[in-house]
């Protein structure tokens, strides 16, 4: 035990005293999370203003009047004559043919104009401009179109039982950001506007309604707030846990037995009067620790850099949380995961004769862990007790149903001793390796 | 003592070593039957060209390696059976042991002295003995990776001896380092042989080997063919130093050896033919 403790805090040494290698290790994971989360959040908010931002283009064929009112109050703005407008437009339009800008807007004949803060209304008559709208509605050059039925504030005003109910048409374009807010906006007003004249109708709207649907029911969402927070959770971490986890010790390891190894600096060690699975495990706990803290560096720069998650999870009505027990179980079980992977990268390094015989061994090995913690993502239903028995799998999916709760503290154990007898038998081999003459010296 | 018997070393060749020796054999010896004796209170010299077989007989020696067939015993230990033991009584010293290069010399001696069993008094004890003599003191807070190849050769030298062993086996420890601190090696060399130390150093300098050896064994193509002294030889070959004495017993064994070869290969071919059923 003192040998392995010796052999430890050497290693450890090695790395926490080398500059590099503690950049590389614990500086540059936060300076990557810092910079891919604040690009993430600069591009997400310029997104989002630049949607509110933009003023919705809008046409409506055949609006009656009392509709032009409508909008006219909902948005501000002044109605605008049409032949004023005409002009300008066709005047854009050669502009733009001059300047050989493809995907301009076709000509339109405008009948009135409505031009409010957030939306630019454009009232039109012809069924052939309606065609035009359409094609530029495509190409997003405008954001959407409201077409009446002809003659609709009569058939409005006089509707009797039986008669047809008239029918508003919208036309959008959801690939375009801007036309499918526009379509959010406009349905609004229509449902208000529909609201209105159904108002004028009948007076009273409860009179109509038949009935209404959770308007004061708090109590209609039934959820674990906790579950929910940590299904949420379950689905990201385990691959997250299992691929920064094996990322973190993947260079160390090779470096510290297979670079040793190509240094000619294991030789002395392996010369020295002591047991080589004293050395091993020496060795694999100082990987194990180095893992470990990167591990953590990731998380911590993770949460750091993302603090809206916290609020994410809040403002979806979910929180997280897991009982002493399972926390516990949850470290011992990382622990565990821990040792199987350096165990796996230790067993590669030691067989392999150099570094880039090292990383082609590793690649393979660190494509299974990633692709088993993404599994974990698409497999439903309860997880029998014998799938935690499975090497690497079982454990990914404890990860995961610990954090969604779905796991009974047996379960937990049960793939912690996988976990623990699979790393032991691991570290068994690389003592073989070690006392391999072929493998260490090259015989 | 150490007691080498009979021992041969066949080290099977992957295809790309096949190819870089350019040979269609699968396996090499690299030592046959070799057998010598190296008594306390005297320096043996094991002597040959490069790749003879010196190196791999004291990678043996020292159970880096496993004898294919013989045994070896170093202090009554066997060196396979006994590894540990071994271990704990010799200090082993070749070009291919490297120290790690972000240490320095102090922290690298205090972790050998910690892996050897010994404890920090003894450490500090034997670190004022080594660094004194050979002059490591001024430089041992540098990083290895800082030091010129006579001051890291001063440094192995004196790691390997820290725990002060009965058996010293150096792979040619003077190469590489300048006229002075050769001869502080030699001279610290007969300090431990006038101490009762058994050792053995491998070396391709026959000037340093005629002053230095009690007893030699010269090795040609992995077999030992001569085992005395320095006089020894020089009578049984009718030469006046030790380098015409190793040029005359190397051109007779090259001679023999050749023969061998194409007799070896004789054989191949007809293990070939037999194989083809011819």
């Amino acid at each position: 035990m003192k040998t392995v403790k010796i052999v430890f805090f050497k290693e450890m040494r090695r790395i926490l005293f080398d500059r590099k290698m503690v950049f590389a290790l614990f500086i540059m994971p936060v300076l990557m999370m810092i910079m891919i989360f604040g690009l993430m959040a600069v591009l997400a908010v310029n997104m989002l203003a630049d949607i509110s931002g933009h003023v919705s283009k809008v046409y409506v064929y055949q609006a009656p009047e009392d509709f032009k009112e409508f909008l006219q109050e909902e948005i501000g703005g002044d109605n605008k004559s049409s032949d004023m407008l005409y002009d300008a437009q066709k005047m854009l339009k050669e502009q733009a043919e001059q300047s050989m800008t493809e995907n301009t807007a076709n000509i339109i004949k405008q009948v009135g104009q409505l031009i409010g803060k957030d939306a630019e209304i454009t009232y039109i008559l012809s069924e052939e401009d309606m065609e035009k709208v359409k094609e530029d509605i495509l190409i997003g050059e405008a954001d959407m179109m409201i077409a009446f039925p002809e003659d609709f504030f009569n058939q409005v005003r006089n509707y009797k039982e039986g008669s047809k109910v008239p029918q508003i048409k919208t036309f959008y374009n959801p690939s375009e950001d801007y036309s499918s807010s526009a379509k959010e906006t406009f349905s609004e007003y229509l449902e208000k506007y529909r609201r209105s004249l159904l108002k004028e109708r009948v007076g009273n709207l409860d009179n109509v309604a038949v009935f209404t649907v959770d308007t004061d029911n708090k109590e209609s969402v039934i959820q674990d707030d906790d579950k929910a927070g940590g299904k949420m959770l379950g689905r990201i971490l385990p691959y997250m846990i299992c691929m920064l986890l094996f990322a973190g010790v993947m260079s160390l390891g090779t470096d510290t037995i297979t670079g040793e190894k190509e240094r000619g600096t294991l030789a002395p060690l392996l010369i020295a009067p002591v047991k080589r699975s004293h050395i091993v495990y020496g060795k694999l706990m100082a990987l194990m620790a180095l893992s470990a803290m990167s591990a953590m560096v990731y998380g911590i720069s993770m949460l750091s850099a993302f603090p809206v998650f916290a609020e994410t999870l809040k403002a979806g009505g979910m929180s997280f949380h897991i009982s002493g027990v399972q926390a516990v179980l949850l470290l011992l079980l990382i622990i565990s995961l821990v040792f199987v992977y350096v165990a796996i990268i230790a067993v590669c390094a030691a067989i392999a004769k150099n570094m880039k015989e090292a990383s082609t061994y590793l690649t393979p090995a660190y494509l299974l862990v990633i692709a088993l913690g993404m599994m974990t993502m698409f497999v439903t239903g309860d997880t029998k007790t014998s799938v935690y028995i499975i090497p690497l799998y079982g454990s990914s999916m404890a990860l995961r149903n610990v954090l969604t709760q779905e796991i009974s503290n047996f379960q937990v154990v049960l793939a912690i001793i996988t976990n623990l007898i699979l790393g032991a038998a691991l570290a068994a081999i690389v003592t073989k390796c070690f006392d391999n003459e072929n493998l260490m010296f090259d015989a | 003592m150490i007691e080498v018997d009979n021992v041969t070393k066949i080290y099977k060749l992957n295809r790309r070593q096949r190819q870089q020796m350019k040979t269609n054999n699968k396996q090499k010896v690299a030592v046959e039957r070799v057998s010598f004796t190296a008594k306390e209170g005297e320096i043996f010299g094991l002597l040959g060209p490069n790749g003879a077989g010196k190196t791999t007989t004291l990678r043996m020696i020292a159970t880096l390696l496993k004898p294919t067939d013989g045994s070896i015993r170093v202090q009554g230990f066997d060196t396979v059976k006994q590894g540990d033991d071994v271990r704990r009584s010799i200090a082993f010293l070749t070009n291919e042991l490297k120290l790690d290069p972000q240490f320095c010399p102090q922290y690298l001696f205090r972790f050998f002295g910690r892996l050897y069993g010994m404890n920090e008094e003894e450490i500090d004890k034997r670190k004022e003995e080594l660094f004194s003599y050979f002059g490591i003191t001024e430089f041992q807070d540098k990083k290895v990776s800082e030091l010129s190849t006579g001051m890291k050769q001063k440094t192995s030298i004196a790691v390997s001896l820290l725990h002060d062993p009965d058996v010293v086996v150096f792979d040619e420890p003077t190469n590489g380092l300048d006229i002075v601190t050769s001869r502080a090696v030699t001279d610290y060399l007969k300090f431990l042989k006038d101490k009762g130390k058994v050792i053995i150093i491998s070396t391709h300098i026959m000037s340093e080997a005629q002053k230095l050896c009690d007893r030699l064994s010269m090795i040609i193509g992995g077999r030992a063919v001569f085992e005395g002294t320095v006089k020894q030889v020089c009578e049984q070959t009718g030469t006046q130093d030790l380098e015409d004495a190793f040029f005359s017993v190397y051109r007779e064994n090259v001679q023999n050896e050749e023969e061998l070869r194409e007799l070896s290969e004789l054989y191949n071919q007809l293990d070939k033919h037999k194989e083809a059923g011819i």
